[in-house]
């Protein structure tokens, strides 16, 4: 089967620093994949450059099998590649309806897109804030907001760094529950540090260090991975 | 302080009010003719026109986030291509109809190579003034008789006068005087006052204040980001040469300094005074600052540029978001302690019923 994502010696150099050095990288269609890693570890990064923020150094990035490594940002998202950015990335200055609305007009025409609005107010339960400005809103709020923009554009790929960051631990709940749910329709790369949060989504965890990935394997080997415990744990355990 | 939509918002009407606005300030317009002199109608023209300029202006700044500072050029392309084009062919419907044409055109190839170049918001603009003011300099140039477009000479810093005045399309023999010129100026500066607000009710509009909020974003909503800027680049430069066109109209005359710095400045100053947020802001900036010039030379002030540069200080430093939103604001105020009023004297007489029915 053709992987949906697949990245070749993919290399981003920042100055002198390899931020991402040598990633090969595979996701099968529908697949729900959680990358881990210290901080600095290049999980950001690796996401920017799979949507065209960052120009790779080197290497190839491939979406069903095309290479998109040249493409813009645009492109990409109109290929069916949606995602959340480790910062609040949304539109401040409006309103939470106006911020998903123009998310979804760019893949529905205006009644569409109306409906698919109210659809996804009343799924996040932002309803009640619809008609808010963003800008004003608190940290997790503007989470929903965002997760919202990338539900409006129905992806096929879907990539949420840390979606959990500032959620309560209901709210929390209630983004695992979002992320099975979507991942019914479509593939999900989801960067996290709560390990909790990755049990309960995830079957196969990727581990990057360093710009590289250390470790691919199930989350109950993972925990047991000696490679993966040193880089948690420090080697001589003075973490 | 960059105004945000939520300021905007709170300015803007709801649909029906706005509407029932709009009709009432076009009956006022075309109203006032029949009580007003000449010199009313011809002063308030030039309102109109450089108000439609400043919108050209004030729409790409204040929704989009491009400083465009050489407006002018396009203005005084407009303005320029209906000198030559009426003046060579004898008829003007389709000189002002390319005074629109050419500047968006121009705009265009600009345009281009500035957003698909990806240069920054500065550099944006840094250049659009470094054009405008080439262009002046450019035409400046021409007192050279050999510097003839068809018949017209170009005549360099003496400009083009005795431009013909603007005919009736279907019926060429009559031509449009001072108070003609004046509703013309009226009814097209409402046009594009509510072509614009009509774009901001639908997805180009939209995705365009989405470009001012967060232009990476909307990128990677699947919006090439750059097509937009370059549209609304363009149909600024076709307004700002429809303004051209009508200043050509209503002077019967062109010259270099519609493009010079002072000029694309005044076009800036208009925006900022009556602020940027609304599209209102920039046709009562002009209003304003159109009206405090006349006054300032009137009144014998002598130095009328150094008074009016320090008023428009004083201005920017008071009202930072521009006139209307300062307006705007004091009357929500205004509103809000009234409430406030009546909410407490409500509860006070609810106390009171209270004790007396204990
Ligand atoms: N725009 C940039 N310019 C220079 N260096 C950068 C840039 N972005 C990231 N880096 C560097 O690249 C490395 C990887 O950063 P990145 O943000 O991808 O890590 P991360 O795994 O997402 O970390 P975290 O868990 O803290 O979010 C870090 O050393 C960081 O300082
Ligand atoms: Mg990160």
């Amino acid at each position: 089967m053709t992987p949906i994502l697949e990245t070749r010696g993919l290399v981003k150099r920042f100055g002198g620093v390899a931020a991402i050095d040598g990633v090969d990288f595979r996701l099968e269609p529908g697949e729900l994949r959680c990358l881990i890693g210290p901080n600095g570890a290049g999980k950001s990064t690796f996401f920017k450059m799979l949507t065209a923020q960052y120009a790779p150094t080197a290497g190839q990035i491939l979406l069903d099998g095309d290479d998109i490594t040249d493409e813009e940002p645009s492109e990409i998202s109109r290929r069916g590649v949606g995602i959340k950015n480790q910062v609040p990335d949304v539109l401040d200055g409006l309103s939470v309806r106006e911020n998903i609305w123009i998310a979804a007009r760019g893949r529905h025409d205006t009644a569409g897109a109306d409906h698919a609005v109210s659809e996804i107010l009343e799924r996040l339960n932002l309803g009640p804030l619809a008609d808010r400005v963003v800008g004003k809103l608190s940290h997790g709020h503007r989470q929903w907001v965002e997760f919202g923009m990338v539900l409006a554009i129905n992806p096929r790929l879907a990539l949420l760094d840390e979606p959990t960051a500032g959620m309560t631990a209901e709210e929390t709940r209630r983004t695992a529950e979002l992320i099975r749910e979507m991942n019914r329709s479509m593939a999900i790369v989801v960067v996290e540090h709560d390990m909790q949060f990755v049990r309960t989504i995830a079957h196969r965890v990727t581990v990057f260090d360093q710009g590289r990935i250390l470790a691919e394997d199930t989350m109950d080997r993972i925990q047991v991975h000696p490679e993966v415990l040193r880089i948690y744990l420090g080697t001589s355990g003075h973490a | 302080m960059f105004a945000r939509l939520s300021e905007t918002q709170s300015v803007s009407l709801p649909p029906a009010l706005w509407w029932t606005a709009v009709a009432l300030a076009l009956a006022a317009g075309l109203a006032i003719p029949s009580f007003t002199g000449l010199d009313v109608h011809l002063d308030l023209s030039i309102i109109f026109i450089f108000g439609i300029l400043a919108l050209s202006m004030g729409f790409m700044w204040g929704q989009v986030g491009m400083l465009s500072f050489g407006q002018t050029a396009f203005f005084g392309l407009g303005g320029y291509t209906y000198a030559v084009c009426s003046l060579n062919f004898g008829e003007t419907t389709s000189a002002m109809l390319l005074a629109i044409l050419l500047p968006a055109i121009f705009a265009t190839v600009l345009g281009y190579f500035m957003i698909y170049g990806r240069i920054s918001n500065i550099y944006f603009t840094v250049i659009t003034m470094v054009v405008t003011i080439v262009l002046e300099k450019a035409i400046r140039a021409t007192s050279d008789e050999s510097f003839v477009i068809g018949d017209v000479w170009l005549r360099g810093q003496n400009g083009i006068a005795g431009l013909p005045d603007l005919q009736v399309p279907w019926d060429p023999a009559t031509t449009l005087f001072v108070t003609e010129v004046y509703y013309l100026a009226f009814v097209l500066m409402m046009a594009v006052y509510v072509g614009y607000r009509m774009l901001l009710r639908h997805r180009f509009g939209r995705v365009l204040l989405g470009i001012r909020e967060n232009e990476r974003r909307i990128n990677l909503l699947g919006y090439d980001t750059r097509r937009y800027k370059l549209a609304i680049f363009a149909i600024s430069g076709a307004v700002a040469g429809l303004a051209g066109g009508l200043y050509a109209v209503w002077g019967n005359f062109v010259a270099p300094e519609m493009m010079n710095l002072n000029s694309a400045a005044s076009v800036v100053i208009n925006v900022i005074v009556g602020g940027k947020a609304t599209l209102l802001g920039p046709l009562i900036g002009t209003g304003v600052v159109q009206w405090l010039t006349a006054w300032l030379g009137t009144a014998g002030v002598g130095q009328v540029n150094l008074v009016l540069g320090l008023v428009l200080i004083g201005f920017v430093m008071l009202f930072p978001q521009g006139i209307l939103p300062m307006a705007a604001g004091l009357g929500r105020e205004a509103l809000e302690a009234a409430r406030q009023l009546f909410r407490r004297r409500d509860l006070a007489a609810a106390a009171l019923r209270k004790e007396t029915n204990s």
